[in-house]
């Protein structure tokens, strides 16, 4: 009967399927294109696979604008649309869905599909333009980020099946270019080996400018840990601070920084595994370059999962799967205290059907909350659950997001696709 | 408590548990809840209030401290163990230096469980020049009707016996301590950095078996009478049990802590430990020729088992792995008990007092598990439904700050914990805080018979003939 905390309003549900059909979701920044985009997967359910758009011109009454399915669903094996981005390219919109298809079936080697959405709402204007494929390293994106260099370029960064993780130039891309000829660079993993699997190298990243430094730094989690390399030049990535040997991290995932670089909060993906927070402080200032030890940790439940975040310092927005949206405040970096939380799960755990499809790597946790995503403009959270479909909420006292307001730079997931390029200078 | 007020689990008195200290939305909640309905509260919420400790409120209603002897300085206190017969009311705590204070072993006096009094100190010489921790874990043992103890030790190498292990005391004579006499000291000088953590188990063949950890990819056994009757190490050596994963290891071997016991299902000798890789199950009936018959290997986030102990029967283990976050796992080997698979991966639920920290050893006493908890303090939680353990009681035995940089700071606090079977008397070493007395409303002692389970704990029963209990 109480499912969230009293300062977070529901004001939009829309269920877009059965058990364990959708993935990772994103939201379009400009408030004058209210649209949103949810990957569909199949975690060992059947069901469809592809992309939804959904229009939240009403966030009280978000709508199903267009679906986005591959061809020959029935023969496509493994997960299908995992995380999904939107970017800007010479005043057209796209959106970019990764897939992972498994062995056994048709596009084992596909990546992702490059969409021109520009003319929504008309869903009769959606346009595949580009498939990226990666035969040489099959299985699929499983995660991507989206970057608006400063050097201008809008780059894809991919996780493969590999022990690094790709780059790729999306004007090339969108001009037809294959991915060969779009690869613009490649970022190792230091530790690669057995753990990088079953995902490769990386599992999760981002990337961010930085100011101290002037330089385009990606976070990165993976076999190991999480890595930072200045990727200001794609083709050359040059690491910087590495965060290995965490008691309990064998294999890092959601990895993501405070707004100028300090803070990264850190994921990694098994039952019990809370959040960690650490201080960079000690590497940014050139006494270590690896980083072992967390300042805290935060947690919805001992018990389960915190999944993906998007950091709107000095909050943290939680996609915490068996414990729905949760929302928590960093601006005591050691004490992180949650301030929000609405359940968007409250069936079961899953049962044995992932098991088969992941082997050990799955356990009961995954269902609930699997993305979130915040619209800086106005405030609007979204949620993407595994088994309940997607969610619009208000946070009372949150009417958007602008770091400067908090006197940290104004650098989050968003991308200002339209500003020129622009190095905010922190103290 | 949990933030929802619809429960994933079984019993919706299991999500009523907040992991989250500082979470400032839960705290109000709670409170609110707790003034509404206070009667249900105090029995409901019982798990929720563990984390919620304050200086003028250190612990449950159903804990009564009994005694508290400090013992000495910062971080100078590690394991402890009690006597089992009331008649021979004497525990010991190891002492250990990572700051001031001497290394080796007090025997405290518990014949007035409310005064307790350290009765004799038994200290390494030249204190100054030995390097390394110093005395940690500690085990009694009865053979030939005397009494005894043997003190784990590790030295580092810079200084004098870093080949020492253990020294072993006849303590018959107490409560005189010019009676306690030296009888043996265990080294290993081809294994060098001595026994991180011992256990003493009557085997079922009549002899008292020390298990001790060593600088490798094993647990050595030491037949006990022949230590105490002047063998030489290597003629006392009555086996030696492998740890299947080796590699990386700390504390310099294999196996970090261990259990043994009696498993009635295959009238098997079991040895439990826990090292690098996870957690492996033994027989060893006979200890020359242990055979591996269950593992724990690839559980997520457990690179590295610590303690590891068993329900009397053999079916669940607790199972600890030493980081900061780490909950304790609870596991379910049935399945490998039928024969259905010879690994177990996942565990069925986790128990922790605060998610933010760590729990350290436990004794298993059905269906209640006692925690040093480290900066928890004491701790016991409930095992009835394994799925889903509720804490019972708890008393935070050290509300001083964390440890600094140059420490792992989750590592001060309780370290060690005991359970005396035949009245109930709980005991527990703090790092920093000394010894700790205590009893829990409503448990006046332990047998497993009375819990439907065989009589099995880490007590063992020196003067009973060989006995077998039968499980259902």
């Amino acid at each position: 009967m109480q499912r969230g905390s009293d300062n977070i309003d529901v004001l939009g549900h829309l269920p877009l399927g059965g058990l364990l059909n959708v993935g990772d979701m994103d939201v379009e920044q400009e408030l004058s294109r209210p649209f949103a985009y949810v990957g569909r997967m199949r975690f060992g359910t059947p069901g469809p696979t592809g992309m939804d758009i959904v229009s939240i011109e009403a966030p009280e009454r978000p709508t199903l604008l267009y679906e986005w399915r591959i061809e020959d669903q029935e023969l496509h094996t493994g997960l299908g649309g995992m995380d999904v981005k939107t970017f800007k390219l010479d005043g057209r919109y796209y959106v970019v869905q990764s897939f992972q298809f498994g062995q056994g079936g048709p596009d084992f080697d596909l990546g992702a599909v490059v969409f021109d959405v520009t003319g929504l709402p008309d869903p009769s204007a959606v346009r595949e333009v580009a498939r990226i494929r990666e035969p040489l390293l099959p299985g699929g994106f499983h995660n991507i980020f989206i970057y608006k260099h400063s050097d201008g370029r809008a780059l894809l960064f991919t996780t493969v099946n590999g022990p690094y993780a790709h780059i790729y130039d999306l004007a090339l891309i969108v001009d037809g270019a294959s991915a060969e000829d779009a690869l613009v660079g490649r970022v190792p993993i230091p530790a690669a080996g057995p753990e990088a699997s079953p995902i490769g190298g990386y599992h999760d990243f981002y990337v961010g400018y930085h100011p101290d430094t002037d330089e385009d730094r990606f976070y990165g989690g993976g076999a190991g840990g999480y890595f930072i390399y200045d990727v200001t030049n794609p083709v050359e990535p040059e690491l910087r601070i590495t965060l290995t040997g965490i008691q309990g991290v064998p294999f890092g995932h959601t990895f993501t920084p405070s707004p100028d670089g300090r803070y990264v909060v850190a994921e990694t993906e098994y039952e019990f595994a809370p959040l960690r927070i650490f201080d960079l402080q000690p590497a940014l200032d050139g006494e270590v370059t690896n980083i072992n030890r967390p300042i805290s940790g935060w947690t919805a439940d001992f018990r389960h999962v915190a999944h993906n975040h998007e950091v709107r310092w000095p909050l943290v927005f939680v996609s915490a799967y068996l414990d729905g949206l949760q929302i928590f405040n960093l601006q005591d970096p050691m004490n992180p205290v949650t301030v929000g939380y609405y359940d968007t799960y409250i069936g079961p755990r899953i049962t044995a059907g992932p098991t088969d499809l992941m082997g050990d790597y799955a356990t009961s946790l995954y269902n609930g909350a699997f993305g979130v995503d915040v619209r800086n403009e106005d405030g609007l959270i979204l949620i993407s659950d595994f088994s309940t479909g997607f969610w619009t909420f208000r946070m009372e006292g949150f009417q958007g997001w602008n770091g400067e307001q908090w006197g940290v730079p104004d650098i989050s997931s968003v991308q200002k696709w339209d500003e020129p390029v622009r190095r905010p200078i922190s103290e | 408590m949990d933030q929802r007020t619809i429960s994933k689990d079984t019993r919706s008195g299991a999500h009523a548990r907040g992991p989250n200290r500082g979470t400032a939305l839960m705290v109000f909640r709670c409170s609110v809840f707790g003034l509404a309905t206070a009667g249900l509260a105090a029995a409901a919420l019982a798990p929720e209030a563990a984390a919620q400790w304050t200086a003028l409120k250190r612990g449950s209603d159903n804990i009564e401290v009994v005694a508290h002897l400090p013992l000495g300085g910062r971080v100078s206190a590690a394991d402890t163990d009690i006597e089992q017969e009331l008649s021979r009311p004497y525990a010991y705590v190891g002492r250990i230096s990572q700051g001031d204070g001497g290394k080796g072993v007090d025997v405290i006096d518990l014949s007035d469980p409310e005064r307790p009094q350290v009765l004799y100190e038994w200290r390494i010489e030249d204190p100054e020049l030995h390097i390394g921790l110093g005395g940690m874990d500690v085990k009694h043992f009865k053979v030939d009707g005397r009494y005894y103890v043997v003190q784990s030790l590790q030295f580092g190498q810079g200084g004098p016996d870093s080949d020492l292990a253990a020294v072993v005391l006849d303590v018959t004579d107490l409560p005189d301590p010019s009676g306690v006499r030296e009888v043996a000291r265990m080294r290993e000088p081809l294994l060098p950095g001595g026994f991180h953590n011992i256990f003493v188990y009557k085997h079922s063949d009549g002899r008292v078996l020390l298990f001790a950890t060593v600088s490798g990819p094993h647990a050595n056994v030491y037949d006990l009478g022949m230590v105490v009757r002047g063998a030489d190490m290597e003629s006392a050596l009555a086996g030696r049990v492998p740890v299947p994963a080796t590699g990386e290891s700390q504390f310099g071997g294999g196996y970090h802590d261990f259990y043994v016991g009696y498993h009635p299902d295959t009238d098997q000798d079991r040895f439990y430990g826990g090292g690098q890789g996870g957690y492996y199950v033994y027989d060893v009936t006979d200890p020359e020729d242990p055979e591996l018959r269950i593992s724990l290997t690839g559980v997520q986030g457990v690179s590295r088992g610590h303690t590891f102990t068993p329900s009397p029967d053999g079916r669940y283990v607790v199972a600890e792995t030493e980081y900061q976050f780490a909950p304790l796992r609870v596991f379910d080997l049935q399945p490998a008990l039928d024969g259905e698979v010879t690994n177990v991966n996942r565990p069925i639920s986790g128990w922790t007092a605060d998610f933010n920290n760590l729990s350290h050893n436990h004794e298993v006493r059905w269906p209640l598990v006692f925690v040093s908890s480290y900066l928890d303090g004491l701790q016991i939680f409930n095992l009835q439904d394994p799925a889903n353990p509720a804490t019972v009681g708890y008393y935070d035995t050290y509300i001083g700050p964390r440890l600094t940089e140059d420490l792992n700071p989750v590592l001060n606090g309780m370290f060690g914990v005991d359970v005396r079977n035949a009245d109930g008397l709980i005991i527990g070493s703090d790092s920093s805080t000394g010894f700790w007395v205590w009893r829990m409303e409503g448990f006046q002692g332990w047998n497993g018979e009375q819990w439907g389970m065989p009589d099995i704990s880490s007590a063992q029963k020196w003067d009973e003939p060989l006995r077998r209990p039968v499980s259902e």
